[in-house]
């Protein structure tokens, strides 16, 4: 498949799972809308780096170290947002966001062509 | 009078054996193989100035194996330079030193397996390639096929290789890899897969089990049940190295799930890192 192709609905259909996993945490669950929507959305640029890195680079290990980063860096970018109580969720955001960021970087980097 | 020692006497059988090249643009340096059809010498090419190797038959034909070589121009079969008549009236051809060694000998212990498969379809391509000119080789072994310095894999000794439309063919081969049709002087190209499926069981002495079924289909008793070519048998061993199924094994789930496990070790490993992730998340989440 089409790496472009491959990295948005990849990190699309992955974040959306990751974002899913909110349902657990029953403080966030009612905004779990926006979490599902926010989620794919970060999944979906994390895919597109991957796959403008495939271009370049064909290394699978560069390219999950490389999209690993960017889902740290997103995932930050939302934990460091407060939630309506005020309280900051940057272990359960970002350490999930750095694997799955890995993750989509390996499956845009292998299977995209 | 005092006798000649062993030593001298040998000696002077190996320069009494020699052959002569008097007055012609190679020099003889020493014997590297003998088989039934001749001898291979190492030997300078004054002419050009460059090692070469030489074979000097043990019959005045020169039809034959020279000129199925000459015939056959791929990477992976020796290149012929040269070929003439000796004095005494046996025939010989120069053809390329390969610095290296047999396959039998050029794996060392930490050659991985993938890569001496990769090498085994080397010589499924040359073989392939002889067949469509029309040519089955019909001694096809370790001995004879050398390794070179680089892994590029050359097929030597084509003296009982035989043209496909002569479907008799001369009862000759090494019987560990000769097709059982071969011994009743019927080899074809089909008999040189069967040996190909024996070289294969030859690359290592752990052998996976669809590369044990690829060996055991390429040398089946019938010929009906092996591969109908060497590019066939090659392409099953690619499928094995990307991970796919084999033609010649119907894998068990198991397997399946194993095959699929080992060849996507690196998914695997993301994959069960986030779910433990999210697991140890929710642990701590309800402590």
């Amino acid at each position: 498949m089409n790496r472009w192709l491959l990295g948005v609905i990849v990190g699309a259909g992955l974040g959306f799972l990751d974002g899913a996993t909110a349902w657990f945490t029953p403080a966030v669950r009612p905004f779990i809308q926006g979490i599902l929507i926010g989620s794919s959305f970060k999944g979906m640029i994390v895919g597109i780096a991957s796959a403008a890195l495939a271009r370049k680079l064909k290394s699978v290990g560069w390219a999950a170290g490389f999209a690993a980063t960017i889902g740290l860096i997103l995932a930050y970018i939302v934990a460091a947002m407060p939630s309506d109580t005020g309280e900051h969720y940057y272990l359960e955001i970002m350490l999930p966001g750095f694997v799955l960021g890995g993750l989509i970087g390996f499956l845009t980097q292998r299977f995209g062509k | 009078m005092n006798p000649l020692s062993d030593d001298i006497v040998n000696h002077l059988r190996t320069v009494a054996e020699l052959p002569d090249f008097s007055g012609s643009r190679y020099s003889i340096e020493q014997e590297i193989g003998r088989g039934g059809m001749g001898i291979v010498y190492r030997a300078m090419d004054h002419q050009l100035k460059r090692k070469v190797a030489v074979k000097v038959l043990n019959t005045p034909d020169m039809t034959g194996e020279a000129c199925i070589i000459a015939s056959l121009q791929h990477p992976g079969i020796v290149p012929i330079y040269d070929a003439g008549t000796l004095p005494d009236g046996r025939a010989f051809y120069a053809m390329k030193l390969i610095e290296g060694c047999q396959l039998n000998h050029s794996f060392a212990a930490e050659t991985s397996f993938a890569t001496r498969l990769q090498l085994f379809q080397k010589i499924c391509e040359a073989v392939a390639f002889a067949h469509h000119q029309g040519i089955a080789h019909l001694d096809l072994k370790p001995s004879n096929i050398m390794v070179g310095a680089f892994g590029e894999a050359y097929i030597m000794d084509w003296g009982v290789a035989r043209k496909v439309t002569s479907v008799e063919s001369a009862i000759a081969g090494t019987p560990s890899f000769m097709a059982p049709e071969q011994s009743v002087g019927r080899g074809c190209p089909l008999s040189d897969i069967y040996a190909l499926g024996a070289i294969l069981s030859t690359l290592s002495e752990h052998i996976a089990p669809p590369v044990a079924a690829i060996s055991k289909k390429a040398m089946s008793e019938s010929m009906a049940d092996r591969y109908s070519s060497a590019s066939e048998l090659s392409a099953d061993i690619g499928r094995y190295l990307e991970g796919m199924p084999v033609r010649a094994h119907h894998e068990n789930p198991l397997e399946r799930l194993t095959r699929w496990a080992s060849h996507n070790s690196t998914l695997l490993l993301l994959v069960l890192a986030y779910v433990l992730v999210r697991l140890t998340l929710l642990f701590l989440r309800f402590l």
